[in-house]
């Protein structure tokens, strides 16, 4: 794993680190990314992913909504940890596109 | 652009595929139980579920997919008996989530069709890769704040079709049809308004260009352009665009433009999930989505007829002409009224061909006039049915029932009772139209000669005559016949 | 009688007999909870709402409309999951101040049934860690303490919910398991910690980390007040539609039946090197009472073990990686001035996080890039080999037993500087959540240094009733005296 690969997880993830905690981070990731190649060792061949248990049990969406509005917050509670926010709108820096 | 001689660019061809976004008609969105009403106080339909915040899960709208499948199978589409919900990951506000929920690696329906009617009445099949079920995103607007953009996502979580076409068009005008076609159908199922204003339908375009019997050349996406007009703009000028980079020597770049409407012109956009992809993995949060064949076969056998088959049919029972057919089922409330009108009060079947003459000029004229739709129409199917037969029983003149039509238009009367209180009944008092013709050719004897000479053309100057002095009521056969046999024979 | 030795099952008892008020109890809970302050128990304490909620109970009690057996009991809750009103921080400065706008269905089931909440308990920073050393609020110390005094972690990630029942700051707690974060802290403070199968408890509410592998369950001080508590919890959830309905049973059910006959199997590959001496002899010792008390032990094998926690390690990670998505600082999150859109998200993510959750959305992002979707996908093929090994298990066996993990509690101060040598420790809890197989760790003794020792069965999918009834028939063989250092030395016994 290069330098240049790091940087990039960083950029995509929003992620700024600096001084010890940059080394110390990076050198883990590139350590533990190297630990899970033993899954290289593995004979998968022919054997369906599991992503999640219903891979296993064949379960499935049962448990779906009827198309009924269902109001149980006022705009209050839904922006009630907003940081930045005018009225009834959410805020950010403006962006240009 | 304009340079490019029209003789370089006949030469190349344009392979144009879409990705048409169409919100799915639902009172709730897909995953949570917010209202889909557009046009709400900002920030209005949004619950936990649609702001993202932490804890919340999804709980998939059974009507939602319900509609989906629907359209699925409208599309001559297959529908997988087990397809996925599957995390499209990338950081913008009006994304809550930081990704959005769609089915990336298998859709609910794969390989479906859609029939278009060229503008030379040929028709052609375009291939449908996909269709897909999605979140939409929500809204940011950017004119409210000096220094801010304001995050609305009344939007945000409202489910989606995604109707992914193989590149099978070759021109805008097929891409316009197409179009048209889609959103007719999609009206007639009631599965999306298709209401491109309101951004119901949204249009992503992938375009490249070829010189023909080549294999496609790079394609250019155009994201999010939301009127037919502004997508064939787009088309044109991504055409002169990439033909010229190519005649130039150099290579069209594969990336993603946006349509700028006011100019015209498309630009490159600068990526807002450039660097890592989207990062695809399936939702742990939503198990995966079975459809039994009971259940697809259902809904198939409960499709309304569809605009194709509806037309087929219009031409082969009623007769009518292709731009009748075409024009009365473009809008399934069309087809309905005309249904309606041509049909009597015994159940016996009206002239359709006559109906059909009227709804599409007197009654579409009228409806534009005032701008309103077929469904709040002033004159009733049926009443326009009782104008028919009045006008064919000899009640009332053709040239009186367009009056008549007037005025049922303007006091919603019926039309029998607007001829009886007018008195515009039709004449077919042989002595009455009589004596009108005597006053007649009294006065004009001159004309009468020319007639009797041999310039049987006047004999319609007669006609006119008469019809102005009976104001338009004396029944134009009988006063034909009778001028005939006073001054020719 | 001294009130803060009573079990859930003998203090609902007495409230039932009217011996004691919920008022009593929860005041002697309180008073109990503002001893250990220096243990870092708390993120929030909602101690005067407990005692208007105490005042209702009893005023309830005394009208015979008691809401179920545990109308009355106090409760802490680890604060992962939210609860309407109230800060909910995930151990986190990037939800500092964030009041929970709704309630979590697990904890709404558990206050529906008149739990008394005192409070949300400190973890690890967004449950990612063993040690609860990551929290943004400090550490959380175990109340055991080594025989030459020495502090040691709770474990974690649930390390303020352990540290809180051993310490008797209430009588239970609330914790989530992804990779083991019930069960290890339990085994660290001597207490009981249920893992329930995946799907048997609501997600609805609780900050997800992994949500293929995330559950919520109970740590009591005992197996049967664990059950108790999962009775309650346990149930299907139209807000949560990865559950599929189930027939819940009633988790007491089955306990004090003879496990005679029932069949225990020991992995091989359990038996691993790393594993201290005290842990080795406590697993033999365990292994004698099943046969004592005629339960079949049999040799089995989980060929794929090995491979369980890289795999762990990328499914978590990946899917926390997304989860976290959603912490951008525009709908919640830190206030930080920024005039570019760009530094809201890094301001948010950068200063609100620590260096372990950081690490971990480094990872998974990097697991889900495109050019390594292979290895995602790769890791998604051994976790159903590491799950059929549990499928073939559960065909010849009914439970399987196994050390929780490979030592006694950590030290505070010496904690190894590379991430992975704590996460190897997780070896033995992870693959019951890979597998989504139920799991308890329960307590078994003391080791060299005095510290608690715990050990772990699994079961087969829906299988907690027999998992209690196993447990339980140990405990009451094993007599272990589960009164931590803190408790003897506060004489809150």
């Amino acid at each position: 794993m290069k330098d240049s690969d790091i940087q990039k997880l960083f950029k995509i993830t929003h992620i700024e680190l600096h001084g010890d905690s940059l080394s110390k981070i990076s050198s883990s990731v590139v350590d533990i990314i190297r630990w899970g190649e033993i899954l290289n060792k593995a004979n998968v061949e022919g054997v369906e992913p599991m992503f999640a248990l219903s891979d296993i049990t064949g379960a499935y969406l049962q448990n779906m909504r009827e198309d009924e509005v269902i109001i149980n917050n006022t705009v209050n509670e839904v922006l009630l940890n907003v940081p930045d926010k005018d009225d009834v709108f959410i805020c950010v820096p403006k962006v240009i596109e | 652009m304009s340079d490019i001689n029209q003789e370089k660019k006949s030469k190349w061809e344009l392979v144009i595929g879409l990705e048409v976004h169409c919100q799915i008609l639902s009172k709730s969105k897909l995953f949570s139980s917010s209202s889909t009403t557009f046009g709400e106080e900002p920030n209005a339909n949004v619950s936990f579920i649609d702001c993202a915040l932490p804890g919340v899960l999804p709980v998939p709208n059974k009507f939602c997919i319900e509609q989906a499948v629907k359209t699925g199978l409208a599309l001559n589409g297959t529908i997988n008996n087990v397809s996925y919900f599957d995390r499209k990951h990338y950081f913008y506000p009006d994304l809550p989530f930081g990704y959005q929920i769609t089915q990336f690696y298998k859709p609910v329906m794969e390989n479906g069709s859609l029939n278009i009617d060229l503008a030379d009445g040929t028709a052609k099949v375009i291939h449908i890769e996909r269709l897909h079920i999605e979140q939409d995103a929500g809204k940011l607007l950017h004119d409210h704040h000096p220094s801010k953009s304001f995050v609305d996502l009344n939007r945000a979580g409202v489910g989606l079709m995604e109707i992914v076409s193989s590149p099978d068009l070759r021109s805008k005008e097929e891409v316009a049809t197409y179009l048209n076609n889609l959103r007719t159908l999609l009206r007639y199922l009631g599965t999306c308004d298709g209401n491109m204003e309101e951004g119901s339908m949204r249009c992503d375009i992938n375009i490249s260009v070829r010189k023909s019997g080549e294999p496609f050349r790079t394609r250019v996406e155009v994201k999010n352009v939301n009127s037919i007009r502004f997508i064939q703009q787009a088309i044109e000028f991504e055409f002169n665009q990439q033909v010229e980079t190519w005649e130039s020597g150099k290579e069209v770049i594969q990336e993603t433009k946006l349509f700028n409407s006011s100019t015209g012109q498309t630009y490159s956009l600068r990526s807002k999930e450039d660097a890592g992809g989207y990062r695809y993995m399936r939702d742990p949060d939503l198990l995966p989505l079975k459809l039994d064949d009971s259940y697809i076969e259902n809904i198939k056998n409960n499709l309304p007829e569809l605009p194709h088959e509806k037309k087929i049919r219009f031409l082969q029972e009623y007769k009518l002409n292709n731009y009748e057919a075409t024009l009365l089922t473009s809008e399934k409330e069309y087809a309905d009224y005309f249904e309606l009108a041509i049909l009597k009060d015994n159940l016996e079947i009206r002239d359709a061909k006559n109906v059909a003459s009227w709804i599409t000029t007197n009654l579409f004229a009228f409806l534009n006039k005032d701008g309103i739709k077929i469904t709040s129409s002033k004159i009733s199917a049926s009443r326009l049915g009782k104008l028919i037969d009045i006008t064919e029983n000899g009640l009332i003149s053709g040239k009186i029932a367009k009056d008549v039509f007037e005025i049922m238009w303007s006091n919603n009367k019926d039309p029998e009772e607007i001829v009886n209180e007018n008195n515009l009944q039709q004449i077919t008092d042989t002595g009455e139209i009589e004596s009108l013709i005597d006053a007649i050719i009294v006065n004009n004897q001159a004309k009468v000669l020319e007639i009797q000479s041999g310039k049987e053309k006047l004999l319609g100057w007669f006609v006119g005559q008469v019809m102005k002095e009976s104001q338009g009521k004396a029944n134009p056969d009988l006063v034909n016949s009778l001028l005939r046999k006073k001054i020719l024979e | 009688m001294k009130i803060l030795d009573l079990s859930i099952k003998e203090a609902s008892d007495k409230l039932a007999s009217k011996e004691i008020s919920a008022l009593e109890l929860v005041q002697s809970y309180i008073n109990s909870s503002e001893k250990a302050n220096k243990l870092n128990i708390y993120i929030t304490k909602t101690f005067d709402s407990a005692i208007e909620e105490a005042k209702k109970s009893d005023d309830r009690r005394s009208k015979n409309s008691s809401l179920s057996v545990l109308d009355g009991i106090p409760i802490g809750i680890k604060d992962i999951f939210l609860t309407k009103g109230v800060k909910t921080t995930n151990a986190s400065k990037i939800l500092e101040n964030f009041i929970a706008p709704y309630e979590s269905t697990v904890t709404s089931n558990l206050k529906n049934a008149g739990c008394i909440s005192l409070g949300k308990l400190n973890l690890d920073e967004f449950a990612m860690g063993s040690t609860t050393l990551t929290s943004a609020f400090g550490p959380t110390i175990n109340p055991w303490k080594t025989d030459d005094n020495k502090d040691r972690v709770p474990g974690g990630s649930s390390g303020g919910s352990s540290a809180g029942v051993s310490a008797r700051s209430f009588l239970g707690a609330l914790g989530t398991d992804t990779g083991g974060s019930i069960r290890q802290p339990a085994a660290f403070t001597g207490t009981v910690g249920m893992k329930p199968t995946y799907g048997v408890c609501s997600r609805y509410g609780i900050i997800s980390f992994a949500s293929s592998l995330d559950q919520a369950g109970p740590i009591t001080r005992n197996v049967v007040d664990n059950a108790m508590l999962l009775n309650y919890i346990a149930g299907f959830d139209t807000k949560d539609s990865s559950m599929v309905p189930f027939n819940k049973p009633d988790y007491l059910g089955k306990i004090g039946q003879s496990i005679k006959g029932l069949r225990v199997g020991i992995p091989k590959e359990y038996n691993s090197e790393s594993l201290s001496s005290c842990l080795k002899s406590y697993y033999k010792k365990v292994i004698d009472v099943l046969k004592t008390l005629g339960a079949e032990i049999v040799d089995i094998s989980l060929p794929h073990t090995e491979y369980a926690l890289p795999v762990y390690y990328i499914v978590a990670s990946s899917e926390a990686s997304s989860n976290y998505a959603r912490f951008d600082g525009v709908k919640y999150g830190l206030k930080v001035e920024a005039s570019e859109l760009s530094d809201v998200y890094k301001n948010a993510r950068s200063l609100g996080w620590g260096e372990e959750v950081k690490r971990r959305v480094l990872l998974g992002t990097f697991n889900l890039l495109e050019e390594n979707y292979g290895r995602f996908l790769t890791a998604a093929k051994v976790r159903r080999l590491v799950t059929n090994d549990f499928i073939d298990s559960f065909k010849k066996i009914d439970v399987i037993l196994t050390p929780t993990t490979t030592s006694e509690a950590f030290t505070l101060d010496n904690m190894p500087s590379n991430p992975m040598e704590i996460y190897l420790s997780d070896v033995f809890t992870v693959t019951s959540n890979l597998a989504g197989v139920p799991a308890i760790s329960f307590p078994v003794g003391l080791g060299a240094e005095g510290l608690p020792l715990g050990m772990q069965l699994i079961g087969n999918y829906f299988a907690e009733d027999v998992l209690y009834q196993i447990s339980h028939a140990i405990e009451q063989e094993l007599q272990f005296n589960g009164i931590s250092t803190f408790v003897k030395e506060n004489n809150l016994s």
